[in-house]
């Protein structure tokens, strides 16, 4: 485990990617000490104003602080991705790793199930479980988290299938271990470290999904603020005020490209082979 | 003697990676006469194919460099530049090369007599045709039957035996000056390695081939090999003719080697003496000789001189700097009797049966046979006791373990454990009295959990079971467990990948030993071991049977390790116990032909022994389990078979003093069971 911290961090650009997730996190906690204003406090004198010293991100078209929107709205667009990824991969693994290690019929009806949630984009699906399900920021982590579920259940279950016919596995069971036993303590910590790559690279995409929810009006609503309203509220201004838009849509794109990198850092830092080499 | 064929001179190969360079060969200097076989012995990691690599320029690089040397090729040197187009032309042609699993080395999708024409075309420029008969005529050579007819055949309608004939014919066709067999025949069982072997040595004589043996078995390069060159470390440690090399052993290492391998003729008493320590991982140029570290017989200058080869006799050279080193085997004073409680049957096993289907079809699927893995077989195990249950791959030794282990639902049979009837008992009843049954596992790398520390796996039994009450109970147990086994408690947060493969054994049989079991089942225990490390774990075994009276059934392929341990032996041929008794009565007085097959295919590291042996040779290859023949199943390949063997199937004849063998030859001399 040491080595793979060593290695995930020998990198520069995960190394970047990680501090720059840290500061993310830690402003989004400390949001009251660092933001300069209130995430709805208005000064309808100063509606629409460019980047300046006042306001450095410049102000909404009710004169709300965008840089302190921007800080407040990224507490419920990490939590919104965090929680999500955590209900997808805890589902998923668990899903994938009875597939797994039943097989035959149980695997047969589950992977079938699987392969139909994936044939919905998960956009689509998401958008159909938030409409059902009405908008609020429970329903809005529970469709963005089952629609995720699939990669997580399709990995775990190869790992699972791998790592069942391991011998430690026979030696689990000559020892007396019970199955559950057996797949809890033997059979999961070997198969997690590729949904730990799959988490991180999901990530991004569930703050993706929000946003585009929330833009589309099925995700968080107002007064409260997460990156995706401000981009759909930013919209109706592009030519008069391209900031409003343009400051959340970068950070967006800047998140996702962070969870992107640690993933891929994830990856190879977990893969023995990569980890021979360096 | 300028004559040489090959001569390699001062060669040293490294492996510059990027935090560290690995120095896998340094200054090795050998020659190859015309006509001659020498033998490279060395445990892995010694070197021994790096060099034969850096010879014909197969080293990958980066990160392989030949750094410095010569190799002299009928007098042109191969490691220069200039020559490296011709090396091209010389590989395949003038040097061919087999290697150690024939599976992969034939390429899956052509017909063997293809790959083998194609060969012979691109080398020696012949018509399709022409080379087509050459072909075959090379098929014949290696003793393929019905060449004509199996040139058209894809290498997995081929058994692994006939799959290394293939490679030799395909290495062969060309007339190469010399052939080097690079662990050719490690992967097979013992009667091919033997009939292979025995094949490989007429053609080599008849074409006056030059032979490089590559390999980890003092037997082989015993029984074929004119010159021995011993490699320890990257380096030549000693070298000589082979008769000279086996009677007066000169360094240290070949005589720690020699003191660590079981023989077939040993004794009870001879004691097996283990090379202590791991061998040098070779990050570093050596300054000194290489086994200074697990020798037991350095002197001072060892410390402080390098050791460079000189001549210590004829044509024999060793590198050691202890002029009087002690050469000879070790026994021990007093055999120590070992408490078998014969009256106590710990295991009985009655007429097990297991068969497996075979479908075709994905979904819907037709089953279109039976493998009897396991046809009938019945013994008992005593408290105290160990049985060796021998056979080659294939027979059903590793699933009676299995049905044993209560991983199999056997077909039919009965097996008691303890004198209660277990074989239908549910896996939740069972997991109960699996505290007292245990198994140690062949491979010590894949039966460790990679994700738990060695101190959990060690004490996951106890655990499990609940063998100990409160935290520092089970501290004190597994420490004591690991002092059992000889490991350093220290050790137990470690992970087993920091381990050596021995060590890792070590684990596997602490772990086995945690829930104090009543049996250990030992399932090829020491086979994926170096030679010189098995010895170590043979005598863990013995002694703490010794010490806590467990009783073992040891499955095992090798006759001669099982010798050392068990007081009984059952030999298995495809599915059936063929001859079951004491230990001397089976070595010294082998009954079955197979037994007798099995014993005389296995080498002996000593050239004069292995010379005035008799030898016993089975014909041809082991039937598949999906069709085992009728009658007598050993029939097809024995020697003595008549037409009674091949009609009826032999009853077990039981003799006086227990021994049992099922073979017509016997039916009359002793009394029917």
């Amino acid at each position: 485990m040491k080595k793979t911290w060593k290695v995930l961090f020998s990198r520069k650009v995960t190394m970047i990617a990680a501090l720059f997730i840290v500061a993310l996190i830690l402003t989004a906690v400390f949001a009251d000490f660092v933001a300069p204003y209130g995430y709805n406090d208005q000064d309808l004198r100063q509606r629409l104003a460019p980047p300046g010293a006042a306001h450095l991100l410049g102000t909404d078209n009710y004169g709300r602080d965008v840089l302190s929107r921007l800080i407040f709205g990224s507490r419920i667009s990490l939590i919104v991705a965090f929680v999500s990824v955590v209900v997808a991969g805890v589902a998923g693994s668990l899903i994938g790793l009875i597939a797994g290690f039943c097989g035959g019929v149980v695997d047969g009806i589950l992977m079938r199930l699987t392969d139909a949630l994936m044939t919905f984009p998960t956009i689509v699906f998401a958008l159909g479980i938030s409409a059902a399900l009405g908008q609020s920021t429970f329903n809005l982590i529970l469709a963005i988290g089952i629609s995720t579920i699939p990669p997580y259940i399709r990995t775990i279950r190869g790992e699972v299938m791998k790592v069942r016919n391991q011998t430690y596995i026979k030696a689990a069971r000559v020892t007396g271990n019970s199955v559950p036993r057996q797949l809890l303590v033997h059979v999961l910590p070997n198969c997690v470290a590729p949904v730990i790559v799959t988490a991180s690279v999901g990530l991004g995409g569930a703050i993706m999904t929000e946003a585009t929810l929330s833009f589309l009006g099925l995700g968080v609503q107002p007064p409260a603020t997460s990156w995706g309203i401000m981009v759909s509220e930013g919209s109706d201004f592009l030519t008069t005020a391209p900031h409003l838009a343009l400051v959340p849509g970068i950070a967006i794109a800047l998140v996702v490209l962070a969870f992107n990198f640690l993933g891929d850092g994830f990856r190879d830092a977990l893969d023995p082979h990569v980890r021979g080499n360096l | 003697m300028s004559e040489h064929i090959l001569e390699v001179k001062q060669i040293s190969t490294e492996f510059r990676m990027k935090h560290r360079t690995t120095y896998a060969v340094n200054g090795v200097s050998f020659y190859l006469d015309r006509g001659e076989t020498i033998g490279i012995v060395g445990e892995s990691g010694s070197g021994k194919s790096v060099t034969q690599m850096s010879a014909l320029g197969l080293i990958e690089s980066p990160p392989g460099v030949v750094a410095e040397g010569s190799v002299l090729f009928e007098g042109m040197d191969l490691v220069k530049q200039e020559n490296k187009k011709m090396l091209h032309e010389i590989r395949g042609k003038r040097i061919a090369m087999i290697f150690q699993d024939p599976m992969i080395s034939l390429n899956p999708t052509m017909t063997v007599g293809q790959q083998i024409t194609e060969t012979i075309c691109e080398h020696l420029k012949l018509s399709r045709e022409e080379a087509k008969k050459r072909a075959i005529a090379y098929m014949k050579k290696v003793k393929i039957p019905d060449a004509e007819l199996r040139y058209d055949n894809f290498p997995f309608e081929f058994s692994g035996g006939m799959c290394q004939r293939i490679m030799i014919a395909m290495a062969m066709c060309c007339d190469p000056s010399i052939l080097i067999a690079d662990e050719a025949t490690t992967a097979l069982d013992v009667t091919t390695q033997a009939q292979i072997l025995e094949m490989l040595q007429d053609i080599v004589k008849e074409t006056n081939t030059s032979l490089i043996i590559v390999t980890h078995n003092l037997g082989i390069v015993a029984r074929y090999a004119d010159r021995i060159y011993v490699m320890y470390g990257g380096t030549i440690v000693e070298t000589a003719e082979t008769d000279e090399l086996f009677a007066h052993p000169s360094h240290a290492y070949t005589i720690g080697l020699l003191n660590s391998v079981p023989r077939l003729d040993d004794s009870k008493e001879r004691m097996l003496m283990p090379i202590n320590g791991i061998p040098p991982t070779l990050h570093k140029k050596p300054e000194r000789c290489p086994f200074y570290d697990r020798c037991t017989q350095r002197v001072e200058r060892c410390e402080k001189e390098a050791a460079i080869l000189h001549e210590v006799g004829a044509h024999h050279f060793s590198s050691c700097l202890n002029p009087c080193l002690d050469a000879s085997l070790k026994t021990c004073d007093e055999l120590v009797e070992k408490e078998i409680d014969w009256s106590d049957t710990v295991l009985k096993v009655e007429h097990l049966r297991m068969d497996f289907p075979l479908y075709r079809g994905s979904l819907i699927k037709k089953r279109i046979g039976t493998v009897r893995a396991v046809g009938g077989v019945s013994f008992e195990v005593h408290r105290g006791e160990t049985l060796g249950l021998v056979g080659e791959s294939g027979c059903g030794k590793s699933t009676v373990a299995n049905c044993i282990m209560h991983l199999l639902k056997p077909t039919e049979g009965r097996i008691s454990f303890l004198g209660q009837e277990v074989t239908n008992l549910p896996e939740k009843e069972f997991r109960r009295l699996r505290k007292d049954i245990q198994l140690i596992f062949q491979d010590p790398f894949s039966s460790l959990d990679p994700k738990q520390t060695i101190g959990e796996i060690v004490g996951e039994p106890l655990r499990v079971h609940g063998l100990t009450s409160g935290e520092k109970e089970y501290r004190e147990r597994v420490t004591e467990l690991f002092e059992m086994i000889g490991l350093d408690p220290e050790l137990q947060s470690r992970a087993p990948h920091e381990l050596s493969g021995g060590q890792r054994q070590r684990i596997g049989i602490a772990r086995a030993l945690a829930s104090r079991p009543k049996l250990i089942i030992c399932d090829e225990p020491v086979s994926a071991l170096d030679v010189s490390v098995q010895a170590q774990i043979m005598n863990l075994l013995e002694s703490l049977q010794q010490r806590l009276g467990i009783s073992y059934l040891f499955v095992a392929h090798d006759l001669s390790v099982v010798r050392h341990i068990s007081d009984r032996i059952a030999v298995m041929y495809l599915g059936k116990i063929v001859e079951l008794g004491d230990w001397k009565a089976l070595y010294e007085s082998p009954l079955h032909p197979y037994t007798r097959t099995l014993l005389s295919a296995i080498p002996i590291p000593d050239p004069v022994v292995e010379r005035a042996r008799e030898r016993q040779k089975a014909l041809g290859d082991i039937p598949s389990a999906a069709s085992i023949p009728s009658g007598c199943s050993f029939h097809t390949r024995c020697p003595y078979a008549t037409e009674k063997c091949r009609a009826q199937e032999p009853a077990v004849t039981v003799f006086e003093d227990g021994h049992q063998v099922s073979c017509h030859l016997y039916a009359e001399r002793g009394g029917h069971a």
